[in-house]
């Protein structure tokens, strides 16, 4: 098992700015967010490792998207997160190598806002037809969408509340 | 007229619709359907289009992205069709009452004939939501005004049936 992060870290030594092992279970990674087509090439088709999820999450200095790769011979789980800045919210998709990211990152982009280059894949998956386009509702900065009654606050006055309760 | 309606009480085919739901129920509508609980000893049979239902199986507590797209399954449903909400989220949204993607319940959209308490309900009372909702048919054909289950709210009213 410790051989085996020594063959990960040697990987991306060249990717990496940041390289923590919490235990021989969980590897967390972080890349800058140029980089991250280079990456998802090491170490999905170099390193054989399974995509697993995406997941995002607004923290107060950036947008955090944390890659979940899974290695199931070993019994372990890379995490490669990347720090995206709210002044310019964008990143190249990874579906152009893994196909399967293509939804996940329609939900990110959903739920949190960020714009991914060269995305093939659908528009909207979770929100409504008529949702406005600027309303996110995983994001913790924007007034409009700190608690959930806030949102219902702002679609009442969009008119778009549709409970008469 | 009443020869279509007896035939209509005597094996009502079902449709599951789930308008995004936790699964929950879904799966106990399949444990319904199967063997060990068998509605199909009813004449139930499981169909695989709205065209072709007499009973809608609703579970799942109304998204707003599927109040469109429920309406418009209403829509292809052959009259006379019955609606039975299953589960606590078709009642009334149950606990997603709040949340800011849900909207109405479900029966201030559609007119539902047997509501299905549980989170999940059991087979058996999935099977006797069925089996009530289908003797609203047979008091319809007998000319009698069937008694609807009452609720809080009670929208679904007898006019709503004759207009089907």
């Amino acid at each position: 098992m410790n051989n085996y992060i020594e063959i990960v870290k040697d990987a991306l030594k060249s990717v990496a700015t940041e390289f923590n092992v919490k235990s021989e279970k969980r590897v967390y990674v972080v890349v800058p967010k140029e980089k991250i087509i280079e990456t998802a090439k090491i170490v999905f088709k170099d390193l054989g490792m399974r995509f697993a999820i995406a997941s995002g999450i607004d923290t107060p200095r950036a947008i955090e998207i944390m890659y979940h790769f899974s290695p199931d011979a070993y019994n372990m789980l890379v995490n490669i997160s990347v720090f995206i800045n709210k002044d310019d919210l964008t990143i190249d998709s990874i579906a152009s190598v893994i196909t399967g990211a293509a939804w996940i990152e329609t939900e990110i982009r959903e739920m949190l806002g960020v714009t991914f280059n060269n995305h093939p894949g659908p528009e909207k998956l979770l929100l409504g037809d008529d949702w406005p386009e600027d309303l996110h509702p995983l994001r913790r900065d924007n007034k409009d969408t700190r608690s959930t009654a806030a949102i219902r606050e702002r679609l009442r006055r969009d008119g778009l509340l549709t409970a008469s309760d | 007229m009443n020869l279509k309606l007896r035939a209509l009480a005597k094996s009502p085919w079902v449709y599951h619709l789930s308008t995004g739901s936790c699964n929950n129920c879904d799966i106990e509508v399949l444990d319904a359907l199967t063997p060990r609980f068998d509605i199909e000893r009813f004449g139930c049979v499981l169909v695989g289009s709205a065209r072709h239902a007499d009973v809608l199986l609703v579970c799942g507590s109304m998204n707003r992205k599927t109040i469109p797209r429920v309406l418009e399954i209403y829509e292809q449903c052959a009259k006379p069709c019955l609606v039975v909400a299953v589960g606590g989220c078709a009642c009334s949204r149950g606990l997603f009452k709040d949340s800011y993607n849900v909207g109405d319940s479900l029966d201030k959209y559609l007119p539902v004939h047997a509501y299905v308490p549980g989170c999940p309900p059991k087979p058996e009372a999935i099977i006797l939501g069925v089996v009530k909702a289908a003797e609203v048919l047979k008091k319809l054909e007998k000319g009698e005004s069937p008694e609807l289950p009452v609720v809080e709210e009670n929208v679904a009213q007898v006019s709503d049936l004759e207009k089907m």
